[in-house]
């Protein structure tokens, strides 16, 4: 039994330094100033820049208009991982209800289209998705950057499945007790579904807060820019022939990374149960 | 405190399958009135039509003088009680029992002093502030109780709230409900398919079979004097025995070397016997001049404490048969006994509708 628990942790701890290590790297060559980056290659021990970098990335306004701070991109990106994240639960909830409580005319047949555009990916469709928000007049807004991608087949899926999965009885018992439609969403079914919520959250948050193309199509402002497209911004000094401000990118890095890996660290127990239990 | 009425209530699925096809039945004020029946019979469909979570095909059902058909569950003023408790699970004891308090907008306090009040009467006042989750099933079935009461409404409705306890709780909290029912005096309807839930519950039983009520009447009458054969066999364990018994001119013959003597008018030539197991006697001779003798070849005897069912054949091939006998029977199986029954125990019905035949009350010798 020591055996295989040995070989059990020597697996284990090699995983996790596989997939740390990139990560430790950034930080620590986030820590050096570039001269010594450029000089001596990424690093791994920490150097003494820390708290001079950070205070930069967050504060100094940089890109082509040197208006937007790392503070405004990481805004932006909160509002649209949030943005996102809420959306989709609020719709998707929505539409499962309808599918799953009301008996509706080709519910069924609803359900399946919906859940076959799962198969289409974004790329599928930017083109006409963007013709549809430039002619509405929401390029360079939050709402052409959240509301053309809030519908969400993966969280319709998973609140139908929730959903069927609650006892009929429980319906028949609010509608006895006098609970209308709206009530019986708001006060039964939503409370109900909180650990599938928290768990549609974390995965709708991270793709949200991980969005490259759409919010590189969408908007062209440098005021509505995110973490994520901020890093880019950084390391194209290459094209003009300056020193790259490699440790000031690494901490960018980190700080995109950072609120994820929060959101997933916090609501991980929630998570794990609205993915494997349901409470009924 | 209401009167429910139902008059040729039907309901028909899509498909065309007819669940309930014409009960008509009244509920008189504060009555316990038990549907029981088979799975599939319609019981639970028809308490649902009562309680308004199925549409009625065709009739009426009145709550308290008023048709009810078209009126929402909340708005009939019942209560339901479910098989598997139904509690919110995310609310308080408090809670699940105040919600339909509150949807109602009744006033804070009011709410709080008949929650009070239902909780004391139940014996759960100390579990108030917890989830069901924390609760046993004889807990959570108590509250589902309390969530029906606090509403004081015109009649309960049970759809098997006792299935899912285990045996002993399920005998304790049958008092209870009984006891309960009683002291409030609440017009109530309740779905079991447990003969035995249904006989010492009910102020009335009405029996059900593929959506026909085959007899109403109070649990002793249904016992004595069962209207079918699905009556008699569904009541009653172990169930009656039916012998079948053939007309040979001048008088009725049940097998070759069993004696019958029972004499009335009929033109059909095949009856069926019903005899309860507990209404046979084992004679000590093999003459009798009771209305029935036969001999019984046993094949097994079961033990089961307070009393033994002796299993075996009417004669030597004829069908099997189960007597029921008070204390341990000391009988081995090959052995063969002398059953008689008297005239007042037997039940007659025809073979073919299965209903019950009225015997002249005049008892012949052929």
């Amino acid at each position: 039994m020591r055996r295989v628990h040995f070989w059990d942790h020597l697996i284990l701890i090699l995983g996790s330094l596989l997939m740390l290590m990139p990560i430790l790297y950034a930080f620590m060559t986030s820590t050096h100033d570039p001269v010594s980056i450029f000089r001596n290659g990424m690093q791994l021990s920490p150097g003494g820049h820390f708290f001079e970098t950070y205070h930069t990335i967050l504060t100094k306004a940089g890109g082509f208009t040197k208006e937007v701070t790392g503070v405004t991109m990481f805004w932006n990106s909160m509002i649209l991982g949030i943005g996102f994240a809420v959306g989709k639960i609020v719709i998707s909830m929505m539409a499962a209800y309808a599918i799953v409580y009301f008996r509706l005319p080709f519910a069924s047949f609803f359900f399946w289209i919906i859940f076959s555009s799962l198969l289409l990916p974004l790329e599928v469709r930017i083109l006409p998705s963007y013709e549809i928000v430039q002619s509405m007049g929401m390029m360079n807004s939050y709402a052409g950057l959240i509301i053309p991608l809030i519908a969400s087949a993966t969280g319709t899926f998973y609140f139908r499945q929730f959903f069927k999965s609650v006892p009929d009885e429980l319906v028949e018992a609010a509608r006895i007790d006098g609970a209308g439609p709206v009530k019986f969403f708001l006060d039964i079914l939503v409370p109900l579904s909180r650990t599938m919520i928290a768990a549609i959250f974390i995965i709708m948050f991270v793709y949200g807060w991980n969005q490259y193309l759409w919010p590189t199509l969408i908007t062209t402002d440098e005021s509505f820019f995110t973490l994520v497209r901020g890093i880019k911004q950084i390391t194209q000094v290459y094209a003009e022939s300056r020193l790259p401000k490699v440790n000031e990118a690494m901490a960018l890095s980190i700080l995109a990374m950072l609120p994820p890996i929060l959101v997933v660290i916090i609501f991980q127990s929630w998570f794990v149960k609205g993915l494997v239990e349901s409470e009924k | 405190m209401a009167v429910i009425s139902l008059q040729d209530v039907r309901k028909v699925y899509a498909g065309n399958v007819e669940a309930v096809k014409g009960v008509s039945l009244t509920i008189e004020n504060g009555e316990f009135i038990v549907l029981v029946g088979p799975s599939g019979c319609g019981k639970s469909t028809l308490l649902r039509m009562v309680a308004g979570l199925e549409e009625i095909t065709s009739g009426t059902v009145q709550i308290g003088g008023s048709v009810v058909n078209k009126v929402e569950p909340a708005d009939r003023d019942i209560a339901m009680v479910f098989q598997n408790y139904a509690l919110y699970p995310h609310m308080s004891v408090y809670d699940n029992m105040a919600y339909g308090l509150k949807n109602r907008g009744m006033d804070r306090d009011e709410i709080a002093n008949r929650v009070r009040i239902a909780a004391n009467k139940l014996e759960i006042a100390e579990y108030l502030d917890r989830k069901p989750r924390a609760l046993s099933g004889g807990q959570r079935q108590r509250v589902a109780m309390g969530r029906a009461i606090v509403r004081e409404p015109k009649a309960f409705l049970f759809d098997e709230p006792l299935s899912n306890l285990d045996a002993k709780l399920r005998v304790q909290m049958r008092l209870e409900i009984k006891k309960l029912q009683k002291s409030l005096g609440t017009t109530s309807l309740y779905v079991t398919h447990d003969q035995l839930e249904a006989m010492t519950l009910a102020d009335r039983l009405v029996v059900l079979n593929g959506g026909v009520v085959e007899q109403i009447g109070t649990p002793i009458e249904v016992y004595e004097k069962p209207q079918s054969t699905f009556v008699a066999s569904f009541i009653g364990s172990p169930a009656m025995n039916f012998l079948p018994v053939t007309n040979v001119g001048t008088h009725w013959r049940l097998q070759q070397g069993s004696g019958l003597r029972v004499h009335f008018d009929t033109d059909v030539n095949e009856l069926t016997l019903g005899v309860r197991p507990e209404d046979f006697t084992i004679a000590n001779g093999p003459q009798s001049d009771e209305a029935l003798s036969a001999s019984l070849l046993v094949s097994a005897v079961e033990l089961v404490g307070a009393e033994s069912f002796v299993h075996g054949t009417l004669g030597e091939t004829g069908p099997e048969i189960i007597v029921r006998v008070h204390g341990k029977a000391g009988y081995v199986a090959g052995e063969t006994l002398a059953l008689t029954a008297s005239y007042e125990k037997l039940h007659f019905f025809d073979t073919k509708t299965g209903k019950c035949l009225k015997v002249s009350p005049s008892r012949a010798i052929a």
